[in-house]
């Protein structure tokens, strides 16, 4: 299957997102990664009708303003856009984080890697697993 | 039986020897003119030297006898002019009560006690323990009077009193200062609760840059020696981390010495003030420049180094988020708020989404991208923890793209007194 993985990035700190593109960059054939600098940015990009929904969501939970959690929330509260994935990808390891996650329905948690070896090797994993997933078609049908 | 007539005559004695007070007096030796018989005389005695108030009372309360050291404990003058007045009246209050009780006891024949109030004839107080006893006729007889002994325990009334006074006041500044302890205790445990999420989300925080030099540096290292551009574009990003990291731990610093900084309220003039912290400023930042209005300010209560840095910190806040305007205006204002001045630092800058106001003070949080307004986010953190210290709060109102206004209260002094 030669399908491409459409990803939406969403992380506020720009070198986070560098290191994040240069990871993704090994899968450059099969991934497609477009980035969002905020929660506020991703949710208009996400309810802009001209552009197709991306297969998934990578949600850093850490950013100023609109939280991780808070974009999580949003996206499962809005009818158009309750089914997407949504991975959360944060330097948080704390058990109130995850579980807080988990209760609004994020797909998976990914504790960011300090060393980028390994974090690598995480975004490796990532995109190998959620390329095999099938993905329905999210945004519902326009009745006229 | 024989004690009986002896009492009766001796109380007969006694009766005769009151009407006639001046002479025994005079007599200076306390006896009575009448000493029929030796034990008598030896009663008689004994009457006279006793230096309780030894009385004669009729059945119905009128006042027949006292002995003369009585009268001199009673502060009595003359007896000839309370001689039949009415006793029971000498008692008021919850003394009277018990009075009227063992006096209905005696009456009816039993011997009675009771301890109360009685002031002197010249009105100063006194507290009696008072024994009744009936006295008859004859052994079958009725009771005619009653002998009513009255001893002076006046001191050890009143030292009970103070006793159970001064008890009662250590109970309560025991209360006073448990509850004064707990409210400590309170502020401790949050106080110690808030330290730990910071240290928390600060360890966090600090890591990402860490995380940022070590994969930056290994991506420079693999960059080929051909990319100069892209070695260079990591290198740099390398030290930005740096010193970012680095701000972050001054930030952090900065936040601790609030905690520890020695604090010494005095009257401060803020218009004397705000002049050092404009010649700091410009001394730091020299091409900031900014219309400031400063009005006719007021003199606070404050410390002055720590009011000095929170106007420093709103300030240069003021004046960066600002700095891209044509015409970058920072006012102070003062204004007088319910046992307290609130001072205000309004600028027409970048301003902030309101949602987001209640993550301002807290450490790292920042509600502006770094790319566009650099800092550590620690500033609002360490001036709400300056003004805490002050008994003071602190908030904000702004306003994307019109502008912003710092607040802080400084209570009046004698409001506040800091849990040290």
């Amino acid at each position: 299957m030669n399908r491409i993985l459409n990803v939406l990035l969403v992380d506020d700190n720009p070198s986070d997102l560098e290191l994040a593109m240069i990871a993704f960059e090994e899968h450059g054939r099969d991934t497609r990664i477009v980035t969002c600098n905020g929660g506020k940015e991703a949710l208009a990009y996400l309810h802009d009708p001209n552009i197709p929904l991306p297969n998934l969501v990578v949600l850093d939970l850490n950013m100023p303003m609109m939280g991780g959690l808070d974009v999580l929330e949003a996206i499962r509260c809005d009818p158009l856009l309750q089914a997407l994935p949504v991975v959360i990808l944060s330097t948080s390891s704390d058990a109130q984080d995850i579980e807080a996650a988990y209760r609004l329905f994020a797909s998976s948690y990914l504790v960011k890697q300090q060393h980028f070896g390994d974090f690598m090797e995480q975004i490796d994993q990532f995109v190998t697993y959620w390329r095999r997933c099938q993905f329905p078609n999210v945004r519902p049908l326009s009745t006229p | 039986m024989k004690e009986m007539s002896t009492l009766n005559e001796t109380a007969s004695s006694l009766r005769t020897a009151q009407r006639l007070p001046a002479t025994a007096a005079a007599e200076g030796s306390g006896a009575p003119l009448d000493a029929p018989h030796p034990e008598l005389s030896y009663l008689l005695e004994v009457h006279n030297l006793s230096t309780d108030c030894i009385k004669t009372v009729s059945a119905d309360g009128q006042l027949l006898s006292m002995n003369p050291n009585g009268q001199v404990v009673m502060q009595v003058d003359d007896f000839s002019t309370c001689q039949g007045s009415d006793w029971l009246s000498f008692w008021t209050g919850e003394s009277r009560d018990l009075m009227l009780a063992a006096f209905e006891q005696a009456r009816a024949g039993r011997p009675a006690q009771f301890t109360g109030y009685c002031p002197t004839m010249k009105g100063e107080p006194r507290w009696w323990d008072v024994t009744l006893a009936p006295l008859r006729g004859g052994p079958d007889q009725p009771v005619q009077d009653l002998l009513i002994v009255s001893r002076d325990v006046t001191d050890r009334v009143t030292l009970q009193r103070e006793l159970e006074t001064l008890n009662a006041t250590l109970d309560s500044e025991v209360q006073r200062q448990t509850e004064s302890l707990r409210r400590e205790r309170q502020l401790l445990i949050q106080t110690n609760e808030e330290l730990e999420n910071i240290t928390y989300a600060m360890s966090h925080d600090l890591l990402t840059p860490v995380r940022h030099l070590l994969s930056f540096a290994r991506l420079a290292r693999r960059v080929p020696d051909s990319d100069t551009q892209k070695r260079e574009r990591y290198l740099q990003i390398i030290e930005d981390s740096a010193s970012n990291l680095g701000r972050m731990i001054e930030g952090v610093l900065q936040f601790s010495r609030a905690g520890r900084l020695d604090l010494r309220p005095r009257p401060v003039n803020l218009n004397t003030l705000m002049l050092e912290v404009q010649r700091d400023l410009q001394a730091e930042q020299p091409g900031q420049a900014a219309d400031w209005q400063i009005p006719d300010l007021p003199t606070v209560h404050a410390d002055a180094r720590a009011l000095r840095s929170i106007l420093k910190v709103l300030c240069l806040n003021a004046l960066k988020y600002s700095r891209n305007e044509t015409n970058p205006t920072v006012q102070i204002s003062a204004n007088r708020e319910s046992e307290g001045w609130r001072i205000d630092v309004t600028d027409n800058g970048a301003g902030f989404d309101p949602e987001y106001s209640h993550k301002l003070f807290q450490l790292f949080q920042r509600l502006h991208h770094q790319n566009e307004y650099e800092g550590a986010g620690t500033g609002l953190a360490f001036v709400r923890r300056l003004v805490s210290r002050h008994g003071g709060q602190v908030s904000a109102r702004g306003e994307k793209g019109v502008g912003a206004t710092f607040s802080f209260t400084l209570p009046d002094p004698d409001t506040y007194n800091e849990v040290s």
